[in-house]
């Protein structure tokens, strides 16, 4: 008997973690596409001329669209009507997509499929090439500011995931108590993330009405740190890295950027 | 006035960067302590005596950390070094305890009202720890409550799940409530019928990085019945506030009894020291427990110990840091309110809480302090403040001076927008 509720429970974990990261995949990584518009010609040049929407669906998630205009692409939390619509079976046929080991199910808005097939497709390996480069990528410098900028954006977003699909995550959060909290690099990147009944939501940081700051010198010691090749601690020391306000509040959001680093391993 | 610089602590710290985590771990450290901002803080000292202590460039600071607590009596107390240094002479890490461990527990236990015996280990944590423990062998229950913002150390069970290295399991004993709510005690003993061996409090509520509460009238006297009627035992967490409010213990200062007491911190005027005092029902569940160190036992400490209490009697210790920490808070405050601030001062007057209410972020407070700080003046934004008996009425007017010149640096700070 005991053996058999130890099986279930870890059967119930398994399926937890399976659906904790498709949350993050959707609403970090997917969304990061937003940002790839934004900072990456090749990307850019994909997106334009192009108008749609695309809705991914996954069971037990809220929705993502992604609203293509312009050369750009906006992320949005829900479903729109007239979205080129992604179906997926459940949280492990999402994340296998992710993975690159199963296709989406299109349930409407078919005549967009050619540029899911196509432009969308090369969009998220551009992504990838980013989110997981190479040594040599990170020798040139232009790659290595991308890489910084989508790598903090996936991270940022990843842990207000955490924060409301895990248990632990969700304990930190409980924990904050209610505010904003910036992490940033003053002039150059800004993201909000604001702690309201025990939820997490992370936005770009507009400059008003944050209780608590975690800035960087610099995106290249932002990049270090994400890379793992500086080591947080001796930042502050240094003064590469300056926390104020409500400390509780950043040291939750610590704890939760530890927990990012294993799910997106 | 003249605001200090610390170019030979940066250069300690970046040769410490290479060979210790963190350059300085723990709370002594730049991202524990909260320097904030970083480039206002020592992050070395080379010398201490009586109220200040000299940081690596020999700049001179009061004091107001009291090494977190330990300093009671003023750095290198005249009495306490005579007395480590006699115990040094005869022996002090042994094969055998000295005489000195069975005086000093004659005479925490004739000085401390729920003490009928000492155990003697190093730090807080070691006999918060051994607490638990005791009250886990004595009752046979696995549950321990504690109190939301209540720090007992750095045992795994003392920590919070999502820190590193901390698992559910660790934490799944442990009930956290708020403080001063009996009610939620009489809850927790319902929900959990049998199964609380102990509740571990500190004596007043003095959590970091939020205002400290002094218990509520009822609230001790309930908690006591509580345990009592429970058959749960009462621990006092006395390490921060042990001797600073009454050399009775903390418990007697606020009129309840407790089970198991825990000391450290002013028990050795900075010699390392802990003791873990109780009432005999506990004395053999306390010898039960597989529990010891290799330096626990240590003599020169415990003469240190025994020196520093005496002095304590003698010069009425805990009433002389009342009533400094009484001038000093006063002043503070009303230095605030001359600059148009508002500093809010909580908890016991000899180890104060205190922030600047004016905005909701704490980044006000934060630069304040370390106006006071780069102006010799060594205070904290996130922890309780500690008075010593070596702080005399002349450190405390100097204090007040640095605190209006702060606030005027603020003002300035304030109307350049660079706050």
């Amino acid at each position: 008997m005991r053996l058999r509720l130890s099986s279930v429970y870890k059967e119930v974990k398994a399926v937890n973690l399976e659906r904790i990261r498709a949350c993050i995949n959707l609403h970090a990584i997917l969304r990061n596409l937003e940002d790839l518009g934004d900072l990456d010609d090749d990307a850019r040049t994909l997106l334009a001329g192009h108008d749609l929407r695309i809705g991914m669906h996954v069971p037990g998630i809220e929705p993502l669209t992604l609203a293509v205009k312009d050369g750009a692409i906006r992320a949005k939390r829900g479903s729109e009507a007239g979205s080129l619509r992604l179906q997926f079976a459940s949280p492990r046929h999402f994340n296998g997509m992710v993975g690159g080991s199963s296709m989406p199910l299109p349930t409407g808005g078919f005549k967009h499929l050619g540029f899911l097939k196509g432009n969308f497709a090369a969009l998220a390996k551009d992504l990838e090439k980013y989110l997981r480069p190479g040594a040599d990528d990170l020798k040139d410098p232009a790659f290595r500011d991308k890489n910084t900028r989508l790598t903090a954006s996936a991270a940022m977003y990843a842990l207000s995931e955490i924060a409301n699909a895990d248990p632990v995550g969700r304990q930190i959060a409980r924990a904050m108590g209610e505010g904003t909290a910036v992490i940033e690099v003053p002039g150059v990147l800004a993201h909000a993330i604001q702690s309201k009944d025990g939820r997490l939501t992370t936005s770009r940081y507009e400059g008003q009405g944050a209780q608590a700051f975690m800035r960087f010198d610099s995106l290249d010691t932002l990049g270090q740190v994400l890379l793992g090749e500086l080591d947080s601690y001796l930042c502050i020391g240094r003064g590469q890295i300056a926390i104020s306000g409500r400390v509780p509040m950043m040291d939750n959001i610590n704890k939760l950027l530890r927990m990012v680093s294993f799910y997106l391993a | 006035m003249n605001t200090y610089q610390y170019l030979n602590s940066r250069v300690i710290f970046e040769r410490a960067a290479k060979v210790i985590p963190a350059g300085i771990y723990g709370h002594l450290g730049p991202a524990e302590g909260c320097f904030i901002p970083v480039e206002a803080y020592p992050f070395y000292a080379q010398r201490a005596q009586g109220a200040y202590f000299w940081d690596a460039d020999g700049n001179r600071f009061i004091d107001y950390m009291c090494a977190y607590g330990p300093i009671v009596l003023g750095y290198n107390h005249p009495a306490v070094e005579a007395a480590a240094r006699a115990q040094q002479e005869q022996m002090n890490c042994g094969v055998l305890p000295g005489e000195i461990m069975v005086q000093l527990a004659e005479k925490l236990v004739s000085l401390v009202d729920s003490a009928d015996w000492a155990f003697f280990a190093k730090n807080g944590g070691d006999v918060t720890n051994l607490a638990v423990m005791t009250a886990r062998a004595h009752t046979r229950r696995n549950k321990i409550i504690k109190f939301a913002g209540g720090y007992h150390g750095v045992s795994q069970w003392m920590q919070f799940i999502g820190n590193a290295g901390i698992i559910e399991e660790d934490v799944s004993s442990v009930i956290t409530l708020p403080f001063n709510d009996a009610q939620a005690v009489e809850q927790a003993f319902k929900r959990y019928p049998g199964e609380i061996a102990a509740i571990i409090a500190t004596p007043y509520h003095h959590p970091a990085m939020a205002d400290n509460a002094l218990p509520e009238p009822g609230f001790w006297p309930a908690v006591r019945g509580l345990c009592d009627r429970e058959g749960a035992l009462l621990i006092i967490d006395d390490v921060r506030a042990g001797f600073r409010l009454s050399l009775h213990g903390s418990d007697a200062y606020y009129g309840f009894k407790a089970d198991l007491i825990c000391f450290c911190k002013a028990l050795g005027n900075g010699y390392n020291l802990s003791a873990l005092c109780g009432r005999d029902a506990y004395k053999e569940a306390v010898s039960s427990v597989f529990y010891t160190g290799s330096y626990w036992l240590s003599a020169m400490p415990m003469a240190a110990a025994l020196a520093t209490l005496t002095e304590l009697e003698r010069i009425d210790g805990p009433g002389l840091m009342t009533r400094q920490g009484t001038k000093l808070t006063q002043g503070l405050a009303q230095a605030a309110q001359q600059h148009g601030y508002h500093l809010k001062i909580t908890g016991e007057p000899s180890m104060w809480y205190m922030r600047l209410t004016d905005d909701d972020t704490g980044v006000l407070h934060q630069q304040w302090v370390s106006e006071c700080v780069r102006r010799g003046v060594f205070f904290t934004n996130h922890h309780n403040l500690f008075i010593n008996t070596a702080i005399t009425d002349e450190d405390i007017a100097y204090t007040l001076e640095v605190a209006h010149d702060a606030f005027r640096a603020l003002r300035g700070a304030g109307q350049k927008g660079s706050i």
